[in-house]
């Protein structure tokens, strides 16, 4: 049952992978793990690579189905979901934002805010009005009709940022937003995505390397032999 | 935006503007050079489209140009076999047809197959059309020499004329009934009043014509027909004529069955034999989609995340295709219609070399079939080429770089 | 070394021991391209070996391949390439039966007419036993039998016109053929030589057939003029006929021609592809020092391999199709489509050489250009591009 403030909450999801595409002997990512998320809370996944960190945000925001246990997402069981619902529920109550920026690259940082509203159902008017405000909130207010190839790595994950937020969802997840980002620019991007998320009363699931970045938020866990671990 | 306590899909229309922004953009994406794809695909279609309509405008034009002749020499418009030798009745009923809505002329004729033979021996195989000559007949068949349809006299062809000349007496052997056998020969002389011509050479070397008075004094018991000019829809005019109560009526076309069989045979085969280039353009369209779906699977991956269903990304590439498509014929059609438009200009230069005026036209039932064929099968090639690898999970095409 | 390296390239790209991606990808082409001429062969194969098999129906039955205009006591020569020689007389008469009439070529040959090349462009029915009869027999075609309503061992009437009288001879049908070409044999009706002679008393055409080899056609008429023989050829006695069969297989061939070069202009789409997936490994290889004269050469011998590969299966395959068509065709002759009546159905294949060998050379000449045209991408790219990702 989870509690009237959880966002997000797994219960005993385990994940394995074949170990080529082909097939062969399973490797085993995900063992029995648990973890809830409130509203508004920020929590940090720290582990070395291959640990499985993404791997569990992507179970977390249904883009990966787990072999066993449960994914509860404002008090739905994604396995329970179809494709429409699933996808209606990541358009308005989840953000993404990952590591290369994933931008469209035929449309221009107006564009790649917009569209997002515009699947969840919004008028080109209104969601154009929403991107604009966004776009102005992460600086970018004079870079809204440059494509991605015209924009540095940092600003590309400020329009991810703002894309992210556009729907106003209830959980961003974040994997590794800052991991191509030079030091200055990163710290930009963190601040950027800390403030707006708590401005926003949006939960983040963040998943990171830098130490530094994960102490910012409200908790920290540290994936380690396949399980979650509070991180000291 | 409030906590949804449902998750419900936003309009249909929403969604359309979504697909209609993405595809539009992705038809000409500059990305993995798929523009200059789209553009070659597009001036190929449009060329490929133009080249049936242009070849089959002309095939066409030729026959048409035959049939002409048929229609205006040959079988008419619409032909009705009387019952009668008897020529006040089928004056009686050439009239009563004439009387009809857009029949032009309604008149009597009659045809007995005949051998002809001149002074000099020699001898010419055809037949004798005895008729009253009105409407398109009448103003496209020439004289040469002579008075056409004076009657006891015969007119011979141009053709004919180096052995059936003006003024000659020539033997008419023909069939007629007899009073025991079911028929007997018959052998008339008869003068050569006049020559003519037509454009239908074949018409020309076997037919000598005459009034029909002359020709029921050649054979009384001939079965005459009525035949008919229109102006309006043949088919239509025939459900009029059977309305009145004459039971064998035939088209032009039922008449020459064979032969328009043959000519519709002919086209739709040429039509077959140029589709092959379109389907060699068929196959890059779903080539270039798949193509454009691999160079693009982070971005759908990311579209798939942002809410996107499988559904949703499998229409937005075969739309995109299917507006490269659209243009290539749309194309296609400009080229054709400003083609046949300008045609005139050059319609000198196809009556120097093949020796016959063509109005060409453009069939819309069968662009129209064409067009949506085309569109048909572009979009089946682009789902073909893509959809097995939407299949696969949104996260397998973030992690590997070709999804197969 | 050069030479062993691009040997070594082109087979990867060909997918020898390469990725199971790119062996489907060239198969794919191979086998689109194959597909695609052997449409045009076997459409060129057909078309040609009707319009062959219509003429040889003309000049074997009709008029024979050339015609002397003697009247009788010719001698000629042994002429290479002459392989039969028949008198002939004919000319025109109305032939009619209780149900119908019909104008009619008369043609009266000797016993030899019906030689084995002549007999191959038709099939007789067998006579029947009927009753002892002194009357003249004809033989007319299965399509004038149905249109006069009658069949062997029936009587029909001539009739005949003479300078002072018209008769009508009795005759009887003795036999029927069909040549599987209604437009020539609906109105061709053969008897004895005599017959004609007899009954026409002079004022019939009488004329020299000969039957030569198609390859010295012109060269056997020109001497035989030179000697002062007034000749004409089957296309000359049936302008019309030959006009139209030249007709259509030229336009057929250009419809090919069109075809062949859409083909080629789209072959180079596969070098474009090919480069586009390698333009890290291209950018790479320049960075290693590979010439770009090098790489170009790479590419376009891989495209035209598969483009040669396809050419050949194609060519093979639509060969085979054609010489195999007949039990097909004959399929479709029982079904007596009235459409179809205009058309020969029942021919023997001949390739015609210089067409496919056209169809083919367009098709590689264009796809050389176009790939070479295509292949300009790889001067672009620089070597630095191999560290860029999309």
């Amino acid at each position: 049952m989870m509690k009237s403030s959880e966002v997000l909450s797994l219960k005993q999801v385990s994940k394995s992978f074949p170990a080529t595409l082909r097939g062969g002997q399973p490797i085993h990512i995900l063992q029995q793990v648990d973890l809830s998320l409130s509203d508004s809370t920020s929590v940090a996944i720290t582990g070395r690579s291959g640990s499985g960190k993404s791997t569990l945000l992507q179970i977390s925001a249904g883009l990966l189905s787990c072999d066993s246990g449960q994914v509860i997402f404002e008090n739905r069981e994604l396995s329970t979901l179809d494709d429409v619902r699933l996808s209606m529920l990541r358009c308005r109550r989840m953000g993404f934002i990952f590591q290369s920026s994933l931008l469209l690259d035929d449309f221009n940082a107006l564009e790649n805010v917009q569209i997002p509203a515009m699947i969840a159902g919004c008028s080109e008017k209104e969601a154009q009005k929403r991107a604009l405000n966004l776009l102005q909130t992460v600086g970018l207010a004079d870079r809204l009709y440059h494509t991605s190839d015209q924009l540095s790595g940092g600003e590309r994950q400020r329009v991810a940022i703002a894309r992210a937020l556009v729907n106003e969802p209830a959980v961003i997840f974040a994997d590794e937003p800052t991991g191509s980002l030079d030091e200055r620019n990163a710290q930009l991007v963190e601040d950027l995505l800390l403030n707006l998320v708590a401005e926003r009363k949006v939960a983040l699931m963040l998943i990171t390397h830098n130490n530094v970045f994960a102490a910012r938020c409200d908790f920290v866990y540290h994936l380690h032999n396949r399980n979650l671990e509070v991180d000291a | 935006m409030p906590l949804m306590e449902s998750v419900s899909s936003p309009s249909p229309i929403i969604d359309m503007q979504v697909l209609l922004l993405l595809c539009t953009r992705y038809a000409f994406s500059k990305q993995n050079r798929h523009r200059g794809t789209s553009i070659r695909i597009t001036i190929g279609l449009g060329l490929c489209l133009f080249a049936i309509i242009a070849v089959l405008s002309f095939m066409q034009a030729l026959q048409r140009d035959q049939f002409d002749d048929i229609r205006t020499f040959e079988s008419f418009d619409l032909q009705v076999v009387l019952s009668t030798s008897d020529e006040a009745a089928a004056r009686h009923a050439a009239d009563e047809i004439e009387a009809l809505a857009s029949v032009d002329n309604a008149f009597i004729y009659a045809d007995i197959p005949v051998i002809t033979q001149a002074t000099a021996g020699d001898t010419v195989a055809g037949r004798i059309r005895g008729l009253e000559a009105e409407g398109r007949f009448l103003s496209q068949l020439n004289s040469y020499r002579g008075e056409l349809f004076v009657p006891g006299f015969l007119a011979s062809s141009y053709s004919n004329s180096r052995t059936h000349a003006l003024k000659d007496e020539v033997k008419v052997t023909l069939l007629k009934k007899g009073r025991q056998a079911t028929v007997i020969p018959s052998q008339k002389n008869m003068v050569i009043g006049s020559l003519y011509y037509t454009s239908s050479y074949d018409f020309d070397r076997a037919t000598f014509l005459c009034d029909i008075e002359t020709l029921l004094s050649l054979n009384p018991d001939v079965q005459l027909k009525i035949g008919i000019f229109t102006r309006n829809d043949v088919l239509e005019v025939k459900r009029h004529i059977l309305d009145l109560g004459y039971e064998e009526v035939a088209t032009y076309k039922e008449l020459n069955a064979s032969l328009y069989g043959a000519m519709e045979l002919e086209q739709k085969m040429m039509t077959l034999m140029l589709f092959l280039m379109v389907l060699v353009i068929l196959v890059h369209i779903r080539s270039s989609s798949r193509r454009l779906l691999l160079a693009k699977q982070r971005e759908i991956a990311m579209l798939r995340s942002m809410g996107l269903t499988k559904k949703q990304v499998q229409s937005l590439f075969v739309l995109q295709s299917l507006l490269v498509t659209l243009i290539g014929c749309v194309a296609g059609l400009v080229f054709s219609y400003s083609a046949v438009a300008l045609y005139p200009m050059l319609s000198n230069v196809v009556y120097q070399s093949m020796g016959v005026h063509l109005i060409l036209e453009i069939r819309t039932h069968e662009v129209v079939v064409l067009v949506v064929t085309i569109l048909v099968f572009s979009m089946l090639a682009s789902f073909q080429g893509t959809h097995r690898i939407l299949k696969a999970d949104i996260m397998e095409m973030f992690a590997h770089d070709e999804v197969i | 070394m050069k030479g062993s390296l691009l040997h070594l390239m082109v087979l990867r790209k060909l997918g020898y021991r390469g990725s199971r991606a790119a062996k489907k990808r060239i198969l794919f082409n191979i086998l689109l391209i194959s597909l695609v001429v052997a449409s045009l062969v076997f459409a060129q194969i057909f078309v040609v070996s009707m319009s062959r098999g219509i003429a040889d129906k003309y000049a074997l039955l009709g008029n024979g391949h050339l015609q002397i205009h003697e009247h009788t006591g010719l001698e000629l020569g042994p002429i290479e390439g002459l392989l039969d020689t028949q008198l002939v007389a004919q000319s025109h008469a109305l032939i009619y039966s209780p149900e119908a009439n019909k104008m009619v070529r008369l043609k009266g040959v000797g016993p030899e007419y019906f030689n084995e090349m002549r007999l191959e462009q038709l099939s007789m029915g067998t006579p029947e036993a009927g009753q002892a009869t002194n009357l003249p027999q004809i033989l007319i075609s299965t399509a004038l039998a149905e249109e006069l309503g009658v069949t062997v061992n029936d009587r029909v009437a001539l009739m005949l016109v003479s300078q002072n009288s018209i008769r009508p001879q009795l005759c009887v049908i003795h036999n029927l053929y069909d040549s599987g070409y209604q437009e020539l044999d609906a109105n061709l009706v053969f008897c004895d030589y005599e017959l004609v002679h007899r009954l026409f008393g002079g004022k019939e055409e009488t004329y020299y057939e000969l039957l030569v080899e198609q390859s010295r056609m012109q060269s056997i008429k020109g001497d035989l003029q030179m000697q002062g023989y007034s000749v004409t050829s089957w296309d000359e006695e049936n302008y019309s006929v030959a006009t139209n069969l030249n007709t259509s297989r030229q336009a057929v061939l250009g419809v090919m021609v069109v075809v062949a070069i859409l083909c080629g202009y789209f072959i180079s789409e596969l070098s474009r592809e090919l480069v586009e997936d390698d333009k890290h490994k291209i950018a790479m290889l320049t960075l290693l020092g590979a010439r770009r004269v090098f790489i170009r050469k790479v590419y376009f011998s891989t495209v035209m391999l598969v483009t040669l590969v396809s050419i050949l299966a194609g060519t093979m395959a639509g060969m085979l199709l054609a010489s195999n068509l007949g039990p097909l065709l004959s399929y479709i002759a029982d079904k007596s489509i009235p459409s179809l009546s205009y058309y020969l159905l029942d021919f023997s294949i001949s390739i015609p050489a210089s067409d496919i060998l056209s169809i083919i050379l367009v098709l590689l000449f264009v796809s050389m250009i176009s790939v070479q045209w295509s292949l300009r991408r790889v001067k672009v790219i620089e070597p630095l591009s191999c560290t860029h990702f999309d």
